[in-house]
């Protein structure tokens, strides 16, 4: 059976996980995928980021 | 009147009534009209704006109700700072007709301590990818040898105030776009500690490495442009939330007594700097000695070390910036910056994170490096400008730059002009501080400055009567 | 890495880029995949990231 896309993208990241686990990890992975879209709504290029790297005086 | 003033001494003719705002802006605007055909460092300049402004602060001399020392004075503004109703590009095909309707911060600023607005200068597109061929205007053109390359990404106004077009403006420096500029164009230029002087209505390449600041033709300049840009800002979140100290106040102190740290390595080992640069380094440190400063080596992890995260934390934050108009209109942008920031996407989650956590170990190494100095120097660039024509595509990757590691650890770095090497082309060296200590990096860089006499020569090709 | 698995990789972003730009990319993509290795070496569990969160109170 040739290499499935998923199965290639998984090996591209050097992850090697059990053939058995392959199916529920896709599923896993097309979740947090949805959920990455979703997050790209409408946003101003000027929208900052949540956390902020602040220094303190010497 | 003189071909050249600095900002201290047009600001010191105006109080006194012997220099006309007017007169000075219409000086620039011919200096403009001759040389920027060359130069490219306009992408454009608002000459009613500028007369205006210089009416203004005319009419303010006269009445003796002068804001201070930037009232009359022709600066530019790196073009992705927002400015009202005027055009504000970022050097780019997918902001041609923007109109912002409102100033950023610094630009208000700049507006309210009176200064005279000349126009929009070149950059980097979107501060990132330069120098570029295939954008709606040229790169900047090194005014030194316009066959050579202004350094990026604040390329426009490297380029005009080397040549006199403007007395200052405004660069932003992400991995090294205020000092490459600085170096390359032989100006003073200041990457402040991050936090100290507002982001906010200048588009964004990288928030948590994104600095503004000035870029002027001396150390003293910069420290006048600088007291004008800094300040809290409660809507950026980075803003550093403390009193803004007064930048000239050591100046005139000289470096006796200065603890200053060498960061050889990075200039003999991790990238050999031309010979030029080097000897610079090494008079410079001659210079304090005799001055009686007290000079020593100091040791961190090699440069590339810091290099690394950071372009790692600049790619990813730029990708997530920009992903929109990447995955619309891809063949919109540069082909330099659209293949730069591609590898954003390929960036995991997870390297992000690697990244910010090294981030803070480098920063701790460095401070633990600074605890008994007072500054470092360093070399602020490898060496003389290369041609225009002659910079790699991926030279961020490549060989580890000097600037970067300033940008990971947000310390306040100059970058002082310190001869001419090569084909007549500046040098410079690096002087860093601690945090919110611009006031020591000033001293020092002014202490050199005006020890030494680089900063009376001018590039030929602006030189003409 | 192989033309296939990093146009693989590509197309995941979302962008649409040529078989020409995929392989500009794909020749620079050792030097970036060693830029990322020099940039997260292993640290210690706990450390700490650089930039923080902080929640604003009113």
């Amino acid at each position: 059976m040739s290499e499935s896309k998923f199965e290639a993208r998984v090996k591209a990241i050097g992850l090697r996980p059990k053939p058995d686990d392959l199916p529920m990890l896709e599923a896993l992975v097309k979740d947090l995928d949805r959920a990455a879209m979703m997050l790209r709504g409408p946003r101003s290029y000027a929208e900052e980021p949540l956390n902020a790297f602040r220094l303190k005086p010497a | 009147m003189e071909p050249f003033l600095t900002i201290t001494e047009a600001s010191g003719l105006i109080a006194a009534k012997k220099l006309s705002p007017v007169e000075l802006t219409r000086h620039c605007l011919d200096r403009v009209c001759k040389l920027d055909g060359t130069l490219h460092s306009f992408l454009l300049v608002t000459e009613d704006r500028a007369l205006a402004d210089a009416r203004a602060a005319e009419g303010r001399m006269m009445t003796g109700t002068l804001k201070g020392p930037l009232d009359g004075i022709p600066i530019g503004h790196k073009d992705i700072y927002n400015t009202a109703g005027i055009r504000t590009t970022a050097h780019s095909k997918l902001l041609e007709h923007n109109i912002p309707a409102e100033d950023s911060v610094v630009v208000a600023k700049w507006a309210a301590a009176g200064a005279v607005l000349m126009g929009k200068l070149a950059t980097h597109e979107f501060a990132m990818g330069g120098p570029s061929f295939d954008l709606p205007w040229p790169p900047a053109r090194n005014p030194w040898n316009p066959e050579h390359f202004t350094a990026g990404s604040s390329s426009g106004t490297g380029a005009a105030v080397a040549a006199g077009l403007v007395l200052g403006g405004t660069g932003s420096d992400t991995g090294g776009s205020i000092r490459g500029p600085s170096a390359l164009c032989g100006l003073a230029g200041i990457k402040p500690t991050y936090g100290l002087s507002s982001r906010r209505g200048v588009l964004p390449l990288s928030q948590t490495l994104d600095h503004t600041g000035p870029m002027a033709w001396t150390v003293q300049d910069c420290a006048l442009l600088l007291q004008a840009m800094a300040g809290y800002d409660p809507l950026d979140p980075a803003s550093a939330d403390r009193p803004v100290a007064d930048f000239s106040a050591d100046l005139d102190k000289g470096a006796k007594g200065l603890r200053i740290g060498v960061l050889r390595q990075f200039y003999e080992a991790d990238n050999p700097v031309s010979a030029a640069t080097k000897q610079g380094i090494e008079d410079a440190l001659t210079l304090f000695r005799d001055q009686g400063a007290e000079v020593r080596d100091v040791t961190v992890s090699p440069m590339m070390d810091y290099n690394a995260p950071g372009w790692v934390i600049l790619t990813a934050e730029a990708y997530a910036v920009h992903e929109p108009w990447l995955k619309e209109r891809f063949n919109d942008y540069g082909e330099l910056l659209r293949d730069r920031l591609a590898f954003g996407g390929l960036l995991r989650a997870v390297d992000y994170v690697q990244a910010q956590r090294r981030r803070l170990a480098l920063c701790q190494e460095m401070r633990d490096a600074m605890a008994d100095v007072d500054v470092l120097i360093t070399a602020s660039a490898q060496g003389e400008a290369p041609k225009i024509t002659e910079v790699p595509k991926w030279a961020m990757f490549e060989k580890p730059g000097f600037t970067m590691p300033f940008n990971l650890t947000g310390l306040p770095a100059l970058s002082v002009c310190s001869g001419y090497g090569a084909g007549g082309l500046p040098v410079s060296i690096q002087i860093v501080g601690k945090p919110f200590a611009e006031a020591t990096v000033f001293r020092a860089g002014h202490a050199y400055e005006t020890a030494m006499g680089w900063r009376n020569k001018r590039p030929a090709m602006s030189t003409f009567q | 890495m192989d033309k296939a698995t990093f146009s693989l990789i590509i197309d995941q972003t979302g962008l649409t880029l040529t078989e020409a730009q995929k392989a500009v990319l794909l020749s620079a993509y050792p030097m970036f995949q060693a830029m990322v290795t020099r940039a997260t070496p292993p640290l210690p569990r706990e450390a700490e990231p650089s930039v923080i969160f902080q929640p604003e109170v009113r």
